[in-house]
């Protein structure tokens, strides 16, 4: 049992990966069916993964109500009722007009200005955290507020320059840096699904040995 | 969309407004209990979309199947209700196997996808000269090669950057400021329409300008 | 008595909230009282219009609705245009989407796009809804369809719907459009290995991101934000709601811009003078 509990799973990555492969690089009937397979097996898991985000809020939220914690209990309650009365109209009939009518009213508004929020922060950052200090920061800079003044229409009417130069910092300036990122993300996937492969990273198993 | 007439839209677009309002008290105002009763009805919606989401896809895409004589479904169902075992010290182990066949699926998957768009289709689109024979067309040819074997050597850390290494590192850098700068601009659009939508919305909701 | 504060002092302990309604009086003023800036059009803004007019009739194309409600002030606009420029070509779609809420942005997509309840379901479009696994799922999509989405969102078996009899893999469809958030995978995995022509819509942040895709050809053109969905709506003389933004865009940059300049004036100031 304990082969079970702390090594076979270990073993799962590689087979899984050499056969995804496998089905890339050669045109075997077997191997394409097992890789169609697995890759229908990922996606069902994904989506039931969805689910841990949920246990995770309720958990948290339940140990509020339970311990009364001060300040916060009452607004745990406001999320738990929200989820229980949601969820149970979204079972009951997703086409309902109840559930329709928190989706589009509430559910949108509130994702949308959740988001949204953001840029108040970005706005009190231009003054308060955006400064170049040195040659980076003023490069960064720079090229950033010459984005800005591309992007919007009125950096046109200021000089004809900034959609010009801001055009081309989109298209050219920008991709030498992206591209060098690409290769990282490239090679650094290659790297760690050898690492994963050979049995080095188990970190997502959550320190597993 | 019209400004709605019948009750009920009415009230989900007044609502919505009030939400609205809710959350940016926080920014405009100070935190205050409309925000944190907003705040927390979101949570508690949002979450409750995902677990209906998660609920029903599930079922169209294996509980169905199964049901329907495709018997292999049972191991990602099985895999999946495992991962849920994550939330039990003791059967913690369980969750293990089916995080496994999650990594190795997604390793092979992006590993297999990445070689020639991310490293093949790059180093290829580098080294290829332009067709157009401007100067502005080879100056940029010219800017993304060096530019790129620059940026590349920035991020050498096995080797100290001094010699070689310290100027092509340095241009390196500064080239990378200049894409940073790029995204930034760019992130500095995406946050403002999206407040500006958020604004719009409110206007209309008030019927200062037409929905 | 304390020393008086330089204007940087002042303004550098003002109040973060002056900042918010300064932003929030750009946006709203603009909206309410438009401006009507001219718009330029991008180069890739402008490729990706010309590649969708190559499609012909009859063509099916998969259009990824990968954004959710939060980012619809971004690409919604810009997936409008493609959709009715894609129903002026004929073409046939089938619409999907990686985001939990890609049901909402299909029925908004129809109020914003009203020929496409004029579209016999089943035969010239269909929506297949959402799906989780992201690569996995686009990579099998790739080889069959049917294993990802069983049946439609709205529950009819693939099996009973005519066009998806002609559209089970990658090799059936002529385009690829990607909105918002999740191109890559399309490119890795329907892109390369399959050929298939790939191009679209990305949420602004991820414009930095696929400027090398679109350098390497391996997307053929690309919208970026707000910007590139009014360039659009500009090409296909089509203006709407990513056109009306555009003005309140320019404020709130332009504001953005100046509280910059403002703070790094002491900056510039203190080196021209030769201080630290």
């Amino acid at each position: 049992m304990s082969f079970f509990r702390s090594t076979a799973f270990k073993y799962i990555p590689v087979i899984v990966f050499t056969v995804i492969l496998a089905d890339y690089f050669v045109n075997i009937a077997g191997i394409g069916t097992a890789a169609s397979t697995l890759r229908q097996f990922a996606v069902v898991i994904s989506n039931m993964a969805l689910g841990l985000g949920v246990i995770s809020l309720l958990r948290i939220h339940t140990r509020n109500v339970q311990r009364k914690q001060e300040g916060r209990w009452l607004y745990s309650v406001v999320a738990l009722v929200t989820f229980f009365v949601v969820f149970a109209l979204g079972i009951i009939n997703t086409n309902g007009d109840q559930y329709q009518w928190a989706f589009n009213h509430v559910y949108t508004t509130l994702q949308q200005t959740m988001y949204a929020s953001t840029g108040f922060f970005i706005v009190s950052s231009a003054y308060r955290a955006f400064r170049a200090r040195n040659i980076d920061a003023a490069l960064l800079l720079i090229a950033g507020c010459f984005l800005v003044l591309r992007n919007a229409p009125i950096g046109e009417v200021i000089w004809s320059g900034f959609p010009r130069i801001g055009g081309w910092l989109m298209d050219i300036g920008q991709v030498p840096g992206y591209r060098t990122l690409m290769f990282i993300a490239g090679f650094g996937a290659v790297a760690y699904a050898y690492r994963v492969v050979t049995n080095k990273e188990q970190g997502f198993f959550g320190g597993a040995e | 969309m019209a400004y709605p007439t019948e009750l009920w839209g009415l009230i989900g677009i007044w609502v919505g407004a009030v939400l609205t309002v809710a959350i940016y008290s926080y920014m405009l105002y100070k935190e205050n209990p409309l925000y944190r009763l907003a705040e927390h009805i979101y949570i508690g919606i949002a979450f409750a979309v995902i677990a209906i989401v998660a609920v029903q896809n599930t079922n169209r895409i294996a509980v169905t199947p199964l049901l329907g004589g495709q018997i292999v479904f049972i191991i990602p169902l099985l895999l999946g209700l495992g991962m849920y075992t994550v939330f039990v010290e003791e059967y913690r182990w369980i969750s293990r196997y089916s995080i496994a066949t999650l990594v190795g699926v997604m390793l092979g998957v992006i590993t297999s996808g990445t070689l020639i768009p991310n490293i093949i289709n790059q180093v290829a689109s580098t080294i290829t000269p332009p067709s157009g024979t401007g100067m502005m067309d080879w100056f940029n040819f010219f800017y993304i090669g060096i530019g790129t074997i620059c940026s590349v050597s920035y991020f050498l850390f096995t080797r100290e950057h001094t010699g070689i290494l310290a100027p092509t590192a340095r241009v390196g850098r500064m080239v990378l400021m200049l894409g940073l700068g790029v995204m930034f601009g760019n992130t500095v659009l995406f946050r403002m329409s999206m407040l500006s939508g958020r604004v719009e919305y409110l206007l209309q909701v008030l019927k200062i300008i037409p929905m | 008595m304390g020393e008086s504060m330089t204007i940087w002092e002042r303004l550098d302990k003002l109040d973060r909230r002056v900042y918010y309604w300064l932003l929030v009086i750009s946006i709203a003023v603009p909206l309410v009282s438009p401006l009507g800036l001219p718009i330029t059009i991008n180069q890739s803004t402008r490729d990706l219009y010309e590649g969708i007019l190559e499609v012909e009739e009859g063509d099916i194309v998969l259009v990824d609705i990968f954004m959710s409600v939060s980012t619809w002030s971004e690409c919604m606009g810009g997936l409008v245009v493609e959709v009715n420029t894609l129903l002026d070509q004929g073409a046939k779609l089938v619409f999907l989407g990686n985001s939990i809420d890609v049901p909402r942005s299909w029925s908004r997509l129809h109020e914003l796009a009203p020929r496409l309840n004029d579209l016999e379901y089943g035969v010239d479009i269909v929506f297949l809804g959402y799906y989780a696994g992201a690569d996995a799922a686009a990579s099998q999509m790739a080889v069959d369809v049917s294993s990802i989405f069983p049946s439609d969102h709205f529950g009819t078996p693939l099996g009973d719907i005519p066009l998806m009899q002609d559209a089970n893999e990658a090799g059936d469809y002529a385009m690829v459009l990607f909105t918002a958030e999740g191109e890559v995978k399309w490119i890795q995995q329907w892109g390369e290995p399959y050929d298939i022509p790939v191009a679209g819509m990305g949420i602004a942040m991820k414009g930095s991101a696929l400027a090398p895709y679109l350098a390497s050809g391996d997307i053929f053109g690309l919208a970026v934000g707000a910007r590139g969905a009014a360039e659009l709506e500009s090409l296909a003389g089509m203006p709407a709601a990513a056109t009306i933004t555009m003005d309140a865009i320019s404020t709130s940059h332009l504001l953005f811009v100046i509280l910059i300049i403002l703070a790094n004036l002491p900056i510039i100031i203190s080196k021209v003078k030769g201080g630290s």
